[in-house]
């Protein structure tokens, strides 16, 4: 869901999110590459490379990758891809113009080798790199950029990113101005305009006879033959075998090279396996026949202890950049919720007392088997971009969640201990999270533990995907709900969750208008913070923003997992990125030892 | 006979219409639609959310698009998937192949162990023979197959003697046909153990049964008064009257031929259709669903009919009967 261009943010739901996209080496011994030393097909001669993007690795050309995705894609169609069971793979076909580097966070170039602004930072100009060429061999134009901004503007087409690039009602302009530079006409400012552009650059001379024929939303299915699928990545599809496996073959053409002038991708291929359960995944990883993977927490102790005599390499990259909340339902247009407890919920006293009540290193330690940490922004730690610095953790203190409590009138306790309001309602509420995450559950089971020691009662209830969906989007059919997002660089990609107007807006989706004056703030610092292009005051806009959740706590943020994952020795420039959630995303640097 | 065929193949129709129109009802009246589902992530606005949901027909009322959808089943066909937008008839034929091999395999083995160990140990009953079968049986009734598919992935992976599942190695478009036909064996061989495990635990309880209670009858004391040897009384009396049952089972069991290993096809990755359906069920991929479980409908009707004939051929009572 989340890994789409540069856009939205995903409700992260199940523990697969955490193996989405795994990755792996070769078998052993299978592989017949050819030896050191055996010439390499070159479609690109030294002096056409002089434009291509350097990156600083180093390695030998040859080998395979395979490695295991849970799930078939469902479209070999990148504008219609919309789940990243088709976005992981396609992600290795297809390239925008820039994009950000998951270690620097720095923007790169990818297609395009450089790019300018006006002083009013409305018009963008982008040079797109010098002989890149289609893995057919046709060359990379103007045209294919341009062709690729009609699709999006294209209203039969449901792509997300025509409403990322339309502002105040008007879609942005973009023109060619030669065969190598496109050129973007804002009608106002984009704060993160490089964030937003990268779209999928698509191929003309394949698409356009589809495309005016009315049949885009038919093209480039599972049934086309791979050799259609032509683009500018890494790799391009050679072999899909449904319900077994995706296999890729080198693109002789692609536009990176290693520092010592190597052509990249060095593997000259891989193979993807489709492995629905996530036992197997494991399963497969510790027999070889894949090299590398996403390793859930539950597992971590295993493959960590085996790293040295099973030959591979375990690595804990950091915090994810995702956040797990426990929200409360203030919606008014659900009627299930009783009103007093609509009122509770309403009250920032209640909302901090519960946040100073849940001990979040215990659920470190319980749900998360030590591996994550507690967290206090819905903005990552590692964000070192735009995380506030300034922002305390919200520290264990029962004596004074029971004091923020009784300031709102909840003291009195009935013979279970159980607080009562003045009307002798008792403070409780039901917690909905989805099945299938024994991380939700364990963090649902230590918020019941912790907040009955203050005297509120919760009820655990877990609901299935769809269902839950149905309430957090339709019925809006809960009290309590403690669920995960998916995060990236730029806050702007949580507008939908944290303006009032927005669908994602946990407590009460599409206010009709800012219901409580924080939130209007808050609608404000998103919308000034949308058009600004200076970063130092982006950033400052954002600490106010965290700086308000901080106090108010509509979400209250509890734990983040650490991303892990283990790799084998096999290969090297494997550098597993909490960022990047996907082992592969930087699969073209891949090399055999 | 004929006649009979006719008839049932007739009867079948309303049947269909029947069973397909009360899995329409439960798919459109459980919670969550595909496009919520599969267009879950906040990036995509309701009105791309809107925009799909009527190019699928989605916002049609669900009366009107039953209807629709039973017209093109009529007419074989059965629409198309909304996931990957292709046709649901060739994504589930594409699987079939997957899912026969499988099932037949394991059936082959369920049955041609369960019939000989039944036998054996109603003839023997409360021998040492009799006690092994027996706890061999309800080990197969009472653990679940998927988690012996579970112990069997991890006992390949202990041993390294079989692959981790699925069903071709990596490199099996570069094999040549005897070792693509070996490659695939050393895939079967674990899920053709598991179903076959499990399926013959029932089978072999029916057979034991069945077969003692026959050998209890007067014509089969009659038939040892009379001298006959003890194999010929069994074999060619007693089995053959003991036999009923199981063909009722046989019927039964063809309706399970395409759905009877969804659990073990996904715990051990085999391409199958369970793994299909069951994608499909969860991302409320209707007309997916609607074209597997018309699919699978049929093949229960036809298995009864077929284990009826086979009953009518083995069993002259009912021939005349009719």
């Amino acid at each position: 869901m989340q890994k789409k261009a540069l856009t939205g943010i995903g409700l992260l739901v199940g523990g697969a999110a955490i193996i989405g996209t795994a990755l792996t080496g070769c078998g052993g011994g299978k592989n017949d590459g050819k030896k050191d030393g055996a010439a390499r097909e070159n479609k690109v001669s030294e002096a056409d490379m002089a434009d291509f993007l350097k990156r600083n690795i180093t390695g030998k050309p040859g080998g395979k990758f395979n490695d295991a995705t849970i799930a078939d894609p469902k479209t070999f169609n990148v504008m219609l891809a919309s789940e990243t069971s088709s976005t992981d793979i396609l992600g290795l076909v297809f390239d925008g113009l820039v994009a950000r580097d998951p270690e620097t966070l720095e923007f790169e170039g990818d297609l395009a080798s450089s790019w300018t602004s006006s002083d009013d930072k409305k018009t963008w100009t982008f040079k797109l790199r010098k002989n890149v060429k289609w893995s057919d061999g046709q060359p990379l134009t103007a045209d294919d950029v341009i062709f690729s901004y009609d699709l999006v503007f294209d209203k039969t087409i449901p792509t997300p990113v025509r409403d990322i690039l339309t502002i105040n009602g008007k879609p942005i302009g973009y023109r060619k101005v030669d065969d190598l530079t496109v050129e973007f006409k804002l009608p106002a400012t984009i704060g993160p305009f490089l964030d937003v552009i990268g779209v999928s650059i698509l191929p003309k001379h394949k698409l356009e006879a589809a495309w005016k024929s009315g049949q885009f939303n038919n093209t480039w299915s599972l049934n086309t033959k791979p050799e259609e699928i032509v683009g500018t990545g890494p790799f391009t599809i050679s072999r899909y075998t449904p319900g077994q496996s995706i296999a890729f073959k080198r693109n002789l053409y692609h536009w990176r090279v290693s520092q010592d002038g190597k052509q990249l991708p060095l593997l000259d291929g891989g193979t993807t396996q489709i492995v629905p359960d996530l036992n197997a995944v494991i399963l497969k990883f510790k027999s070889k026949e894949t090299d590398y993977t996403g390793v859930r927490p539950q597992d971590w102790p295993d493959i960590q202890s085996k790293a040295s005599s099973g030959g591979y390499t375990a690595v804990n990259a950091g915090p994810a950049w995702g956040f797990t909340y426990l929200g409360f339902n203030v919606n008014p247009a659900n009627k299930n919720v009783p009103d007093y407890k609509r009122a509770w919920f309403s009250k920032k006293e209640f909302r901090q007392a519960v946040s100073f009540a849940l001990n979040r290193d215990n659920m470190v330690t319980t749900a998360l088997r030590g591996i994550g940490r507690p967290i206090n922004s819905p903005i990552s730690s590692a964000n070192k971009i735009f995380y506030n610095q300034d922002l305390k953790p919200y520290a264990l203190d029962a004596a004074k969640a029971t004091a923020l409590l009784a300031s709102i009138g909840l003291k009195n306790k009935n013979a279970e201990g159980v607080l009562t309001d003045d009307q002798g309602h008792l403070v409780e509420f039901t917690l909905m999270t989805n099945t299938g995450n024994n991380v939700n559950l364990a963090l649902c089971t230590a918020i019941q533990e912790d907040l009955h020691k203050i005297g509120i009662k919760v009820t655990i209830n877990p609901v299935e995907f769809n269902s839950l969906v149905e309430r957090m989007r339709k019925t809006f059919d809960w009290e309590a709900n403690l669920l995960g997002f998916t995060g990236g660089v730029d806050p702007h990609n949580g507008r939908n969750i944290w303006m009032s107007s927005g669908m994602s807006h946990v407590w009460y989706p599409k206010e009709p208008k800012a219901a409580t004056a924080w939130e209007a703030e808050i609608d404000k610092i998103f919308d000034d913070a949308a058009v600004e292009t200076d970063q130092a005051k982006r950033k400052a806009l954002y600490d106010k923003f965290q700086a308000i959740v901080y106090d108010q706590q509509p979400l209250i943020f509890l734990v983040t997992q650490d991303y892990l994952s283990a790799y084998s020795n096999r290969l090297t420039n494997v550098r597993p990125n909490a960022l990047a959630r996907a082992m592969k995303w930087n699969v073209y640097e891949f090399s055999e030892k | 006979m004929l006649r009979f065929i006719i008839k049932r193949l007739l009867t079948m129709i309303p049947l269909l219409v029947g069973i397909s129109f009360l899995c329409f009802l439960i798919l459109r009246l459980s919670p969550g639609d595909f496009v919520q589902s599969l267009y879950s992530g906040d990036q995509f606005s309701d009105e791309i959310r809107k925009q799909v949901t009527h190019e699928f027909g989605l916002d049609k009322p669900w009366p009107v698009q039953y209807l629709l959808w039973l017209g093109n089943a009529a007419r074989l066909n059965f629409g198309i998937s909304l996931s990957t937008r292709q046709p649901v008839a060739g994504m589930l034929w594409e699987r079939m192949g997957n899912t026969l091999i499988l099932s037949l395999c394991s059936m082959v083995l369920a049955w041609g162990m369960a019939i000989p160990l039944g036998i054996m140990s109603a003839v023997k009953r409360n021998s040492i023979i009799d006690r092994l079968c027996s706890l061999m049986a309800f080990t197969g009734i009472s653990v679940p197959a998927f988690f012996l598919a579970l112990l069997a992935m991890l006992f390949a992976q202990k041993t390294g003697w079989f692959p981790i599942g699925g069903m071709h190695s990596n490199d099996y478009e570069d094999l040549d046909s005897r070792h693509r036909i070996l490659d695939m064996i050393h895939h079967l061989v674990l899920p053709t153990l598991v179903l076959g495990f499990a399926g013959c635990a029932g089978i072999m309880r029916q057979m034991r049964g069945s077969l003692l209670d026959t050998l209890r009858d007067n014509y089969v004391i009659a038939a040892r008064a009379r001298g006959l040897s003890e194999t010929k009384t069994v074999v060619k009396h007693a089995v053959r009257n003991a036999i009923n049952p199981l063909i009722t089972l046989f019927g039964f069991s063809l309706a399970g031929l395409l759905s009877g290993a969804a659990l073990v096809e996904n715990v051990m990755t085999w391409p199958g259709l369970g793994r299909l359906i069951l994608e499909s069920v969860q991302s409320k991929d209707i007309y997916m669903v609607m074209g597997a479980f018309t699919m699978g409908a049929t093949m229960l009707m036809l298995g009864n009919l077929l284990s009826d004939i086979l009953l009518a051929v083995s069993d002259p009572r009912i021939r005349m009967g009719k």
